[in-house]
C-alpha cells in the first residue's frame, strides 16, 4: 500500500530532481539583481542597474527585433507546411507515404551541427547572401517536424465524416476548411505556432552559422559573454526571456482549455 | 400499407462499378428507386452497400456507370451540388457548434433572408423534437439526440433524396426500435425518398418499401420485404435473411406439376414448381423454422419423420427447438409460438414439414 500513502523517499527524490533542474534558473534570476558583476555568494545587495543598462542597450534591441522577426516568419511558415503535410498523411494512403513522413521528421534526428554546416555550404555555393532570411529558412526546416507532429495528432483524432458532412450540406472544400476543419484544429495550430516560435527564438547553432551581419538574440547573448562586465546584463536579459516564455505558455494553456476538448463523439 | 408513389425511376443506378485498386467494392449495380420510396441496401459488412451509398452522395466517383437523380446525371457532380443529404453512421454532428448552429449549417449557401432561415431552423428542430435543446452543445446530448440533430441538419436542406448510413447501429435495442418507428413516420410525413443502408435485416424488413440485398459488391435480389423473406432468389439470400434450414436433396422428376426431390432426412417430397429458385437442377430444400412443426403424436395423413430434441431456447414471443434428424447433416431449427406447449423431452417426437412451404435451390 505504498502507492496510497506515498513513499517518503519518492517525494524527496522528486523534490531533489526539481531543485536540481531549476536551480540554475534560480541562480540566473538571483544574480541578475546582484550589485556586482562577480557571480559569487554572498550577494552584495539588490539593484535594478543591470535591467536599466539592458534597456539602454541598442545592440540588444536590434537582436531582439531580429529574433522576433525570424521566429514569427519561421513559426507561421513551418505551421503552414506542417498542416499541409499532416493533412496529407492523416487523410490519404499513397505509395511513399512512410518515406515522406521520414523525410519530414529527419531534421529532428540529424545533428543540428551537420544541418547547419551543410546548409551553410549549400547556400554559399548556390550564391545566397547570408542574412536573416537564410536563418529563417534554417529555422523553418527545424520547426516543420514539430509542427507536423503536433498537427498530425490533432488531425488523427478528427472524424473525416465531419468534413464530408459539410460538403454534403453544400459547402465547397475551402468553405469546409474554414467552417469545420479550421475551428476544430485551431488549438493544434496555436500550439504549433507557439512551439515553433519558441524553438526558433531560442535556436543558436543555425542562427550562428547562417546569419550575416544581423545577429539573433541567442547569438548576441553569446557574443556578450566574452565581456565579463556584461555578464549581469545577460543574466537580466535571460530572466526577462524566461518570464516572457512562462507568460506565453500559460496563455497558450489557458487558450487551449477554453478551446474545449477535441472532436470526440 | 406500402403506399409509396413508385412512378418512373427517380434514382437510376446504371451499371455502376466502383473499384479500389484490385478490390471491386460495387460490381455492375443496376437498379432504380422510385420517388418517395423507403429503399434499403442490406448486406453483410463489406458487401459494398456503404460504398454504393457514398457513390450516391458524391463522396466516391464510380469507376464505371452513371447515376441519375430526377433525370440529372450525377457521376461527376461534387457532393455539395447534389440534391442529396446524408445521415452519417457516426452522426458527424459538428462538435464546435450548438444544436441550432448544426441544424442551420447548410442554410448559409442558400442565402435566405434571416427570418426565413430562422423559421426553417425552428421547423426542422420541431420535426425531430429538439426545440428545447437548441442551445445545447453536442457533447451534452445523448446518442439518440445527436442522431436527431444529424437528421434535422440533413432534412432542413429539403433534399430530393436522404441517404442514411446505418443510422441506428450505435443505439441500444430499445431506442433503436423507437427510432425505427419514428424514422418511418418521418419519411411518410416529409415524403422524401430515403435510401437506407443497414446490415440488420430485421430493421430493413421493418422499415422498407423495397430492399436490395447485396453480397460481394453485387445486388443479389431486390424486392419488398415480404418477397425477400418468403421468396428469396438464391440460397445466399435465403440464408442471410432470417433463419433457414437447408436439406441436401436429389432431383427425381416432375409429378402433377410439382417437382419431386429425395430430401435428406425428410424422404421423397413434392414441392410446387413455383417454389423453385435458379435455373439448375434442384439440389437443396430450404424451409423456414416457423414452417416446421413438432408433435408428440404420430400424425396421420401428413408426412412426418421421427426426430430427437437436442436443445430448446425460449425467446419470449417464441421458442426455438433444435432437433436431430436421421440423415440430415445439421440439426434442424423449429420455431414454435410461445402459446404452444413445449415438447416433452422423454417422449418420441415427430417433425411435420409442409412441402408447399419448402423452397428448392440449385447449388449456387
Amino acid at each position: 500500500m505504498i502507492g496510497r500513502r506515498g513513499n517518503p523517499w519518492l517525494a524527496t527524490y522528486a523534490v531533489a530532481a526539481v531543485v536540481l533542474l531549476y536551480a540554475p534558473i534560480a541562480i540566473l534570476f538571483l544574480f541578475s539583481f546582484n550589485e556586482t558583476h562577480f557571480m559569487a555568494f554572498p550577494l552584495k545587495g539588490l539593484t535594478l542597474e543591470w535591467y536599466r543598462r539592458m534597456s539602454q542597450n541598442a545592440g540588444l534591441f536590434a537582436a531582439l527585433s531580429n529574433s522576433l522577426q525570424v521566429a514569427a516568419v519561421a513559426s507561421v511558415a513551418a505551421t503552414m507546411l506542417g498542416l499541409l503535410a499532416a493533412k496529407a498523411m492523416t487523410r490519404y494512403r499513397f505509395p511513399g507515404r512512410a518515406a515522406s513522413i521520414g523525410l519530414i521528421m529527419a531534421p529532428l534526428v540529424i545533428p543540428e551541427i551537420v544541418l547547419g554546416t551543410s546548409l551553410l555550404a549549400y547556400l554559399l555555393a548556390a550564391g545566397f547572401k547570408l542574412s536573416l532570411a537564410t536563418v529563417t529558412l534554417g529555422h523553418i526546416l527545424l520547426c516543420t517536424p514539430f509542427s507536423f507532429a503536433v498537427l498530425s495528432s490533432r488531425l488523427a483524432g478528427f472524424d473525416p465524416s465531419l468534413e464530408e458532412a459539410s460538403l454534403d450540406l453544400g459547402e465547397n472544400r475551402p468553405a469546409t476548411f474554414l467552417r469545420v476543419t479550421m475551428p476544430l484544429i485551431l488549438p493544434g495550430i496555436i500550439a504549433s505556432l507557439l512551439l515553433c516560435f519558441l524553438i526558433s527564438f531560442d535556436e543558436f547553432l543555425m542562427a550562428f552559422f547562417l546569419a550575416g551581419t544581423d545577429q539573433t538574440l541567442p547569438v548576441f547573448m553569446y557574443s556578450q559573454l566574452r565581456f565579463p562586465k556584461k555578464l549581469p546584463e545577460v543574466l537580466a536579459l535571460g530572466t526577462c526571456v524566461i518570464l516572457a516564455s512562462i507568460v506565453l505558455i500559460v496563455l497558450a494553456e489557458l487558450l487551449r482549455r477554453r478551446g474545449g476538448a477535441p472532436a470526440q463523439q | 400499407m406500402r403506399n409509396a408513389v413508385t412512378g418512373p425511376a427517380f434514382i437510376l443506378i446504371d451499371h455502376v462499378t466502383k473499384r479500389f485498386g484490385p478490390i471491386v467494392a460495387v460490381d455492375e449495380a443496376s437498379f432504380s428507386i422510385g420517388r418517395g420510396e423507403f429503399f434499403s441496401l442490406l448486406g453483410p459488412s463489406g458487401c459494398g452497400k456503404t460504398t454504393l451509398l457514398r457513390v450516391l452522395a458524391g463522396f466516391e466517383t464510380p469507376t464505371a456507370g452513371e447515376i441519375w437523380i430526377d433525370g440529372q446525371p450525377m457521376a461527376t457532380v461534387p457532393p455539395y451540388r447534389r440534391p442529396t443529404n446524408m445521415v452519417f453512421q457516426s452522426y458527424a454532428v459538428f462538435p464546435h457548434l450548438s444544436v441550432r448552429q448544426n441544424v442551420a449549417y447548410g442554410l448559409r449557401v442558400e442565402r435566405l433572408p434571416r427570418a426565413q432561415s430562422e423559421r426553417r431552423v425552428e421547423e426542422a428542430l420541431a420535426l425531430v423534437q429538439l426545440s428545447g435543446l437548441a442551445d445545447r452543445r453536442p457533447n451534452q446530448l445523448s446518442g439518440g439526440q445527436r442522431q436527431r440533430v444529424a437528421l434535422a441538419r440533413a432534412l432542413i436542406k429539403r433534399p430530393k433524396v436522404l441517404l442514411l448510413d446505418e443510422p441506428l447501429a450505435a443505439l441500444d435495442k430499445k431506442l433503436r426500435e423507437e427510432m425505427q418507428v419514428e424514422l418511418r413516420q418521418l419519411q411518410r410525413s416529409v415524403g422524401i425518398t430515403f435510401v437506407f443502408v443497414t446490415h440488420d435485416q430485421e430493421e430493413a424488413l421493418a422499415l422498407s418499401d423495397r430492399v436490395a440485398v447485396m453480397f460481394d459488391g453485387r445486388v443479389a435480389q431486390i424486392g419488398s420485404p415480404r418477397e425477400i423473406y418468403d421468396r428469396p432468389a438464391s440460397r445466399t439470400v435465403g440464408a442471410f435473411i432470417g433463419s433457414m434450414n437447408f436439406f441436401p436433396a436429389a432431383y427425381r422428376g416432375r409429378e402433377n406439376g410439382a417437382l419431386v426431390v429425395d430430401c435428406a432426412g425428410l424422404g421423397k417430397i413434392a414441392v410446387p414448381e413455383g417454389n423453385r429458385r435458379g435455373e439448375g437442377e434442384p439440389a437443396a430444400v430450404a424451409i423456414r423454422p416457423e414452417r416446421l412443426r413438432l408433435t408428440d403424436r404420430p400424425p396421420t395423413g401428413q408426412a412426418a419423420v421421427p426426430v430427437r430434441l437436442i436443445s430448446s431456447a425460449f425467446l419470449g414471443d417464441r421458442s426455438h427447438h433444435l432437433v436431430g434428424l436421421e440423415g440430415a447433416p445439421q440439426p434442424i431449427m423449429v420455431a414454435a409460438q410461445s402459446g404452444e406447449a413445449p415438447p416433452a423431452e422423454d417422449r418420441p417426437l415427430w417433425l411435420v414439414a409442409d412441402p408447399s412451404a419448402a423452397l428448392l435451390f440449385s447449388d449456387d
